[in-house]
């Protein structure tokens, strides 16, 4: 195999594909990407055998296809830290040579062989949504998704496709967030399609949209997802398990309402938890005719009130919340006003921002 | 206690004699009572000893022969008892201790019921060779089984021997309960040290057959205490001198790391009297919390000094057990004494053993290797800017022991190397080896730190003090947490829902074999909530089912501390290094974790000194 290669390029392939390597592996060839230059273009495979990524560079001459394993960091390094415009790759034998026009790297390859096969996107997609659009949803709901949660379905983002609408939602036990969208397309059937997505493959989805108007394909499978763009290919597995119901859990019986500007409200809170602990995190949200009065105390750092004159309709209530929790929301509220309803001191509130994006946060019992 | 006596047939149609009311032969009444005060040849030592100190005597010497079955004999220079009164020494309720009622509630001898002698004499063939300073001649007398001979002059010095042959001779099933002649000659040398700790102003002799076993010279009060704990206890005391107005308390205390799976390392004891009492050792126990491992015993000697009147010491046949007239008092004085020297007190170990003889123990042998292993970690230009330390090793005197104690105490005193009263404060820097111990400079050395223990005695000692300002903070789940328990355990839950409500968990019975949690601490908002109530759940079984409320609560307080805490191998980043040492010196008594382990071992220069030989030369 021997190419040249348009350096940028290159290295955004490298980049992407490194988020998947393998970090802790006993296994070198799973610390390698694959290259691959079959015909005009260079594929760029890596795979923690959870997630699979195929990028395609174009920017490339091919001199002699062929294909190499090369350890993804080495390799990365050597392209992150050269100068040139284009750096040529040559494999013989068991090296990789990396040359530019002043420097000369010969790296040790590895079996190609023992490469587990990375899939690659076949056939149409089930359904299409914008770029643009997919990396709202996202951001909307995977901050609220557990991290490593012994309830595996809370690690991932349940995806609901129907009608060409779909829905995202994630919880952690504590709170959930749910964004709705549209589609570019749906060929999904009558009966639509569900299916938790890990975490991380939808982190790497975010990063390899970079065109906000290009139409992203998907195909949910068995037990996988293939995302398509037009750059790239990432496999995944899905997190396997019952996602909660989470309908029952959007209250519907709340006759307290706050109603605010977004950014004010966020403001304020980040005010009123300025001093509070990973210990005592708690922020008291105290409503009456008057508006909203935050207060925290901590016994290591004191005590904070802030005033926050807004418009809120029901009887006074008194009620904690993790103002961590508020903050995440607000910060992915794309409308500029929030209502904030509630029922009690130990029920869930309900925040909503817009038609599509709703958040439930389960109250904190203060000290 | 007389099955001897047979039984009874009241079955119909046998006939049998009908069983008369007799009033018992004096002869009897001694031997029953004998039962009840001599167990085994121990307590004819006890009582004997008893009477030597009661006597005033200031040397005592004790003769054993096939544990006591053969000869038990006890000389003193006592007194002595004039010949005319030693008949009456073997009568039964004969005492020269007590003369009238209110005496009784006045008792400052170790006997007063006079029925000792007289019960001995009725289950052995005792002699009393006695001699009062103003008499020229020693008189005898034998008592065999209860037949009591007249006095008969003999050749002897001032003051009392008995000798005691022929135990039990005449009580057949208490011959055959005594154990063999080493484990009655132990019970013996445990009655005889526990007599002699309080008394250091007497010497103690105890002889087993012609060899010498036990010789405690006339002393001070600490010196004589420590006869009681082994040789490498010596160094790791700490004195104890507590009182209010009427109560005095003194002893020794050892640091926590001696404190044991039993109490045998544990002494009380009432105005001279060797006692059992629940309430001080639940006293003892309770000043250690979190210091030591739940269950163990701390190594303790208590003296303590009461108004006569305000204790009954009539309450049981071998007054081991006494009755407070407000043991709260007492209890309160000694938790809070104990408590309060504990906290005062620097309770770091020294990483290095004061004698090299002490390596032998694992524990020893295991500082010795994370020491080994530590110093080939240190990389070489860590000490390297540093001052060149030797030239000045001897220019710090060390610290001025305390002296809280008044001049006729100053025997009791702290050893050197636990008198320093607080840990310097620490510098904010450290390094941090393996992932798991981070070690710091000193004035006097430096400190290795296990960073789990010490995080643990942190999160301990704040979630200790948010507790009382009221139920922790909770994040309350939209979706509970289920996790399987058994009915047993459902059950547990139940009872212990308030306390677990004080620790902001609730958890409620959720279908079948399945309890929901509903809120969870955010104190522990890293830890995995299922996680942590299935090992409670698991624990609660086995342990937590018999604790009190009290107890209870620092055994989940423990747990919270334990997993909320950073784990050995996290890899902790300058600042979270700087952070954890900072609050050290925050938390009282962060030199143990919760579980009793040290949370710090020191070493100091001098222990450097001496592991590199620079001393002597
Ligand atoms: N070693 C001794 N020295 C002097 N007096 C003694 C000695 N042993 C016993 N006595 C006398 O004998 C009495 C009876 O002793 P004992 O039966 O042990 O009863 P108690 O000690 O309860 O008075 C004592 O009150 C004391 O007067
Ligand atoms: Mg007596």
């Amino acid at each position: 195999m021997k190419v040249i290669c348009n350096r940028g390029a290159l290295l955004e392939a490298l980049n992407v594909a490194g988020t998947v390597v393998a970090s802790r592996t006993p296994k070198p060839s799973l610390q390698c990407v694959k290259l691959s230059a079959p015909d005009k273009s260079l594929t760029v495979m890596a795979t923690d055998l959870e997630v699979a990524i195929r990028y395609i560079d174009h920017q490339v001459q091919i001199d002699e296809p062929g294909e190499a394993l090369v350890p993804a960091d080495k390799m990365r390094d050597i392209v992150r830290e050269s100068v040139d415009d284009t750096l040529s790759i040559e494999i013989s034998g068991d090296n990789a040579i990396i040359k530019g026009q002043d420097s000369n790297f010969k790296i040790f390859t590895q079996n190609v062989a023992e490469f587990p096969p990375v899939p690659d996107f076949e056939g149409e997609p089930q359904f299409e949504i914008a770029g643009g659009h997919l990396k709202q949803l996202i951001g909307q709901t995977l901050f609220a998704a557990a991290k490593e949660s012994s309830r595996y379905a809370f690690n991932g983002v349940l995806v609901s496709v129907k009608g060409k609408k779909i829905s995202l939602v994630a919880t952690d036990g504590r709170r959930l967030a749910m964004a709705k969208g549209d589609l570019v397309s749906d060929n999904s059937g009558k009966d639509g399609v569900k299916a938790i997505i890990p975490a991380k493959a939808l982190t790497l989805i975010d990063k390899l949209v970079d065109d906000p108007e290009e139409a992203v394909g998907f195909q949910i499978k068995e037990n996988q997802i293939l995302v398509h763009t037009s750059s790239a290919t990432l496999t995944s597995s899905l997190v396997e398990g019952q996602f909660p119901p989470f309908e029952d859990v959007i209250p519907k019986d709340c006759d307290k309402k706050m109603t605010a500007s977004t950014a004010d409200f966020l403001a304020k809170i980040r005010l009123a938890s300025l001093l509070t602990t990973e210990e005592s995190k708690g922020v008291r949200l105290t409503f009456t005719k008057k508006g909203l009065v935050l207060s925290s105390r901590s016994p290591e750092s004191g005590e904070a009130t802030v005033n926050f004159p807004c418009k809120y309709e029901g009887t006074d209530v008194e009620i904690g919340f993790n103002p961590t929790f508020l903050i995440e929301a607000l910060r992915v509220v794309d409308s500029d006003d929030i209502t904030l309803e509630l029922t009690a001191p130990n029920r869930p509130g309900l925040l909503k921002g817009g038609p599509d994006f709703l958040y439930v946060i389960m109250p904190v019992n203060l000290q | 206690m007389l099955a001897a006596t047979g039984c009874i047939s009241i079955m119909p149609g046998v006939t049998s004699t009908l069983p008369r009311i007799q009033q018992l032969s004096a002869a009897l009444v001694n031997r029953i009572a004998a039962g009840e005060v001599i167990e085994r040849p121990a307590s004819v030592v006890k009582e004997l000893v008893e009477n030597a100190l009661d006597a005033g005597a200031s040397s005592i010497l004790v003769e054993i022969e096939d544990g006591g079955r053969e000869l038990i004999r006890v000389t003193d220079d006592g007194h002595g008892i004039p010949a005319g009164e030693l008949p009456l020494a073997f009568a039964e309720h004969a005492t020269s201790k007590i003369a009238t009622d209110d005496d009784l509630f006045n008792i400052s001898t170790m006997g007063f019921r006079g029925e000792a002698l007289a019960s001995i004499g009725s289950v052995a063939h005792a002699r009393i060779l006695s001699r009062t300073a103003d008499s020229d001649a020693a008189y005898e007398i034998l008592n065999r089984g209860g037949q009591i001979a007249d006095p008969q002059a003999a050749a002897g010095n001032v003051g009392t021997a008995v000798e005691v042959r022929n135990l039990f001779f005449n009580v057949p099933a208490r011959r055959k309960f005594m154990k063999g002649a080493p484990t009655e000659f132990g019970h013996i040398a445990d009655a005889v040290l526990r007599l002699a700790l309080p008394h250091p102003g007497v010497a103690f002799r105890l002889v087993n057959n012609g060899k010498k076993s036990l010789d405690l010279p006339a002393t001070d009060a600490v010196s004589r205490l420590l006869a009681a704990w082994p040789e490498e206890f010596h160094e790791q005391r700490l004195p104890l001198e507590v009182r209010d107005a009427e109560i005095r308390i003194t002893g020794i205390v050892g640091l926590p790391e001696l404190a044991r799976p039993t109490n045998k390392h544990q002494y009380l004891y009432l105005n001279g009297r060797h006692i059992r009492d629940k309430f001080i050792q639940h006293a003892l126990r309770e000043s250690f919390r979190g210091l030591t491992e739940p269950g163990r015993h701390p190594a303790a000697i208590l003296l303590i000094q009461i108004p006569p009147g305000d204790v009954d010491v009539n309450v049981h046949p071998t007054k081991i057990e006494v009755r407070f007239k407000d043991s709260g008092r007492i209890h309160g004085l000694v938790l809070s004494g104990v408590r309060e020297k504990l906290l005062g007190s620097d309770l770091t170990p020294s990483a290095v053993p004061m004698r090299a003889d002490n390596f032998d123990t694992t524990e020893r042998a295991d500082v010795r290797a994370t020491l080994a292993a530590f110093f080939q970690q240190i990389p070489g230009d860590l000490g390297a800017p540093q001052n060149p330390a030797p030239l000045q090793l001897h220019a710090q005197p060390g610290p001025a022991p305390s002296l809280e104690f008044s001049a006729q105490q100053a025997s009791i005193d702290s050893p050197p190397t636990t008198a320093s009263a607080h840990l310097p404060s620490l510098p904010a820097t450290a390094i941090q080896l393996h992932n798991s111990y981070l070690v710091t400079e000193t004035p006097e050395g430096m400190l290795i730190i296990d960073q789990h223990a010490l995080h643990e005695r942190i999160m301990y000692e704040e979630l200790k003090a948010r507790i009382t300002r009221g139920p922790l903070e909770s994040q309350r789940m939209l979706i509970p947490y289920t996790v399987p328990a058994t009915s047993r355990q459902v059950a547990l839950l139940e009872q212990i829902q308030p306390l677990l409500g004080r620790l902001g968990i609730e958890v409620a019975p959720f279908g079948p074999d399945t309890v929901a949690i509903q809120a969870f601490p955010t104190f522990l908002s890293k830890l995995d909530p299922v996680e942590f109530m299935t090992d409670l759940l698991e624990r609660g079984e086995q342990e937590l089912l018999d604790l009190h409320d009290e107890e209870l609560l620092h055994e989940l307080m423990d747990m919270m501390a334990c997993k909320a805490a950073v784990k050995a191998g996290d890899s902790l980043t300058p600042a979270e290094v700087q952070a954890l040492i900072a609050r050290k010196d925050l938390v009282d008594r962060s030199s143990n974790c919760p579980h009793g382990r040290p949370t710090t071992l020191r070493l100091s220069l001098k222990d450097l000194e001496k592991q590199f030989k620079r001393t002597g030369f």
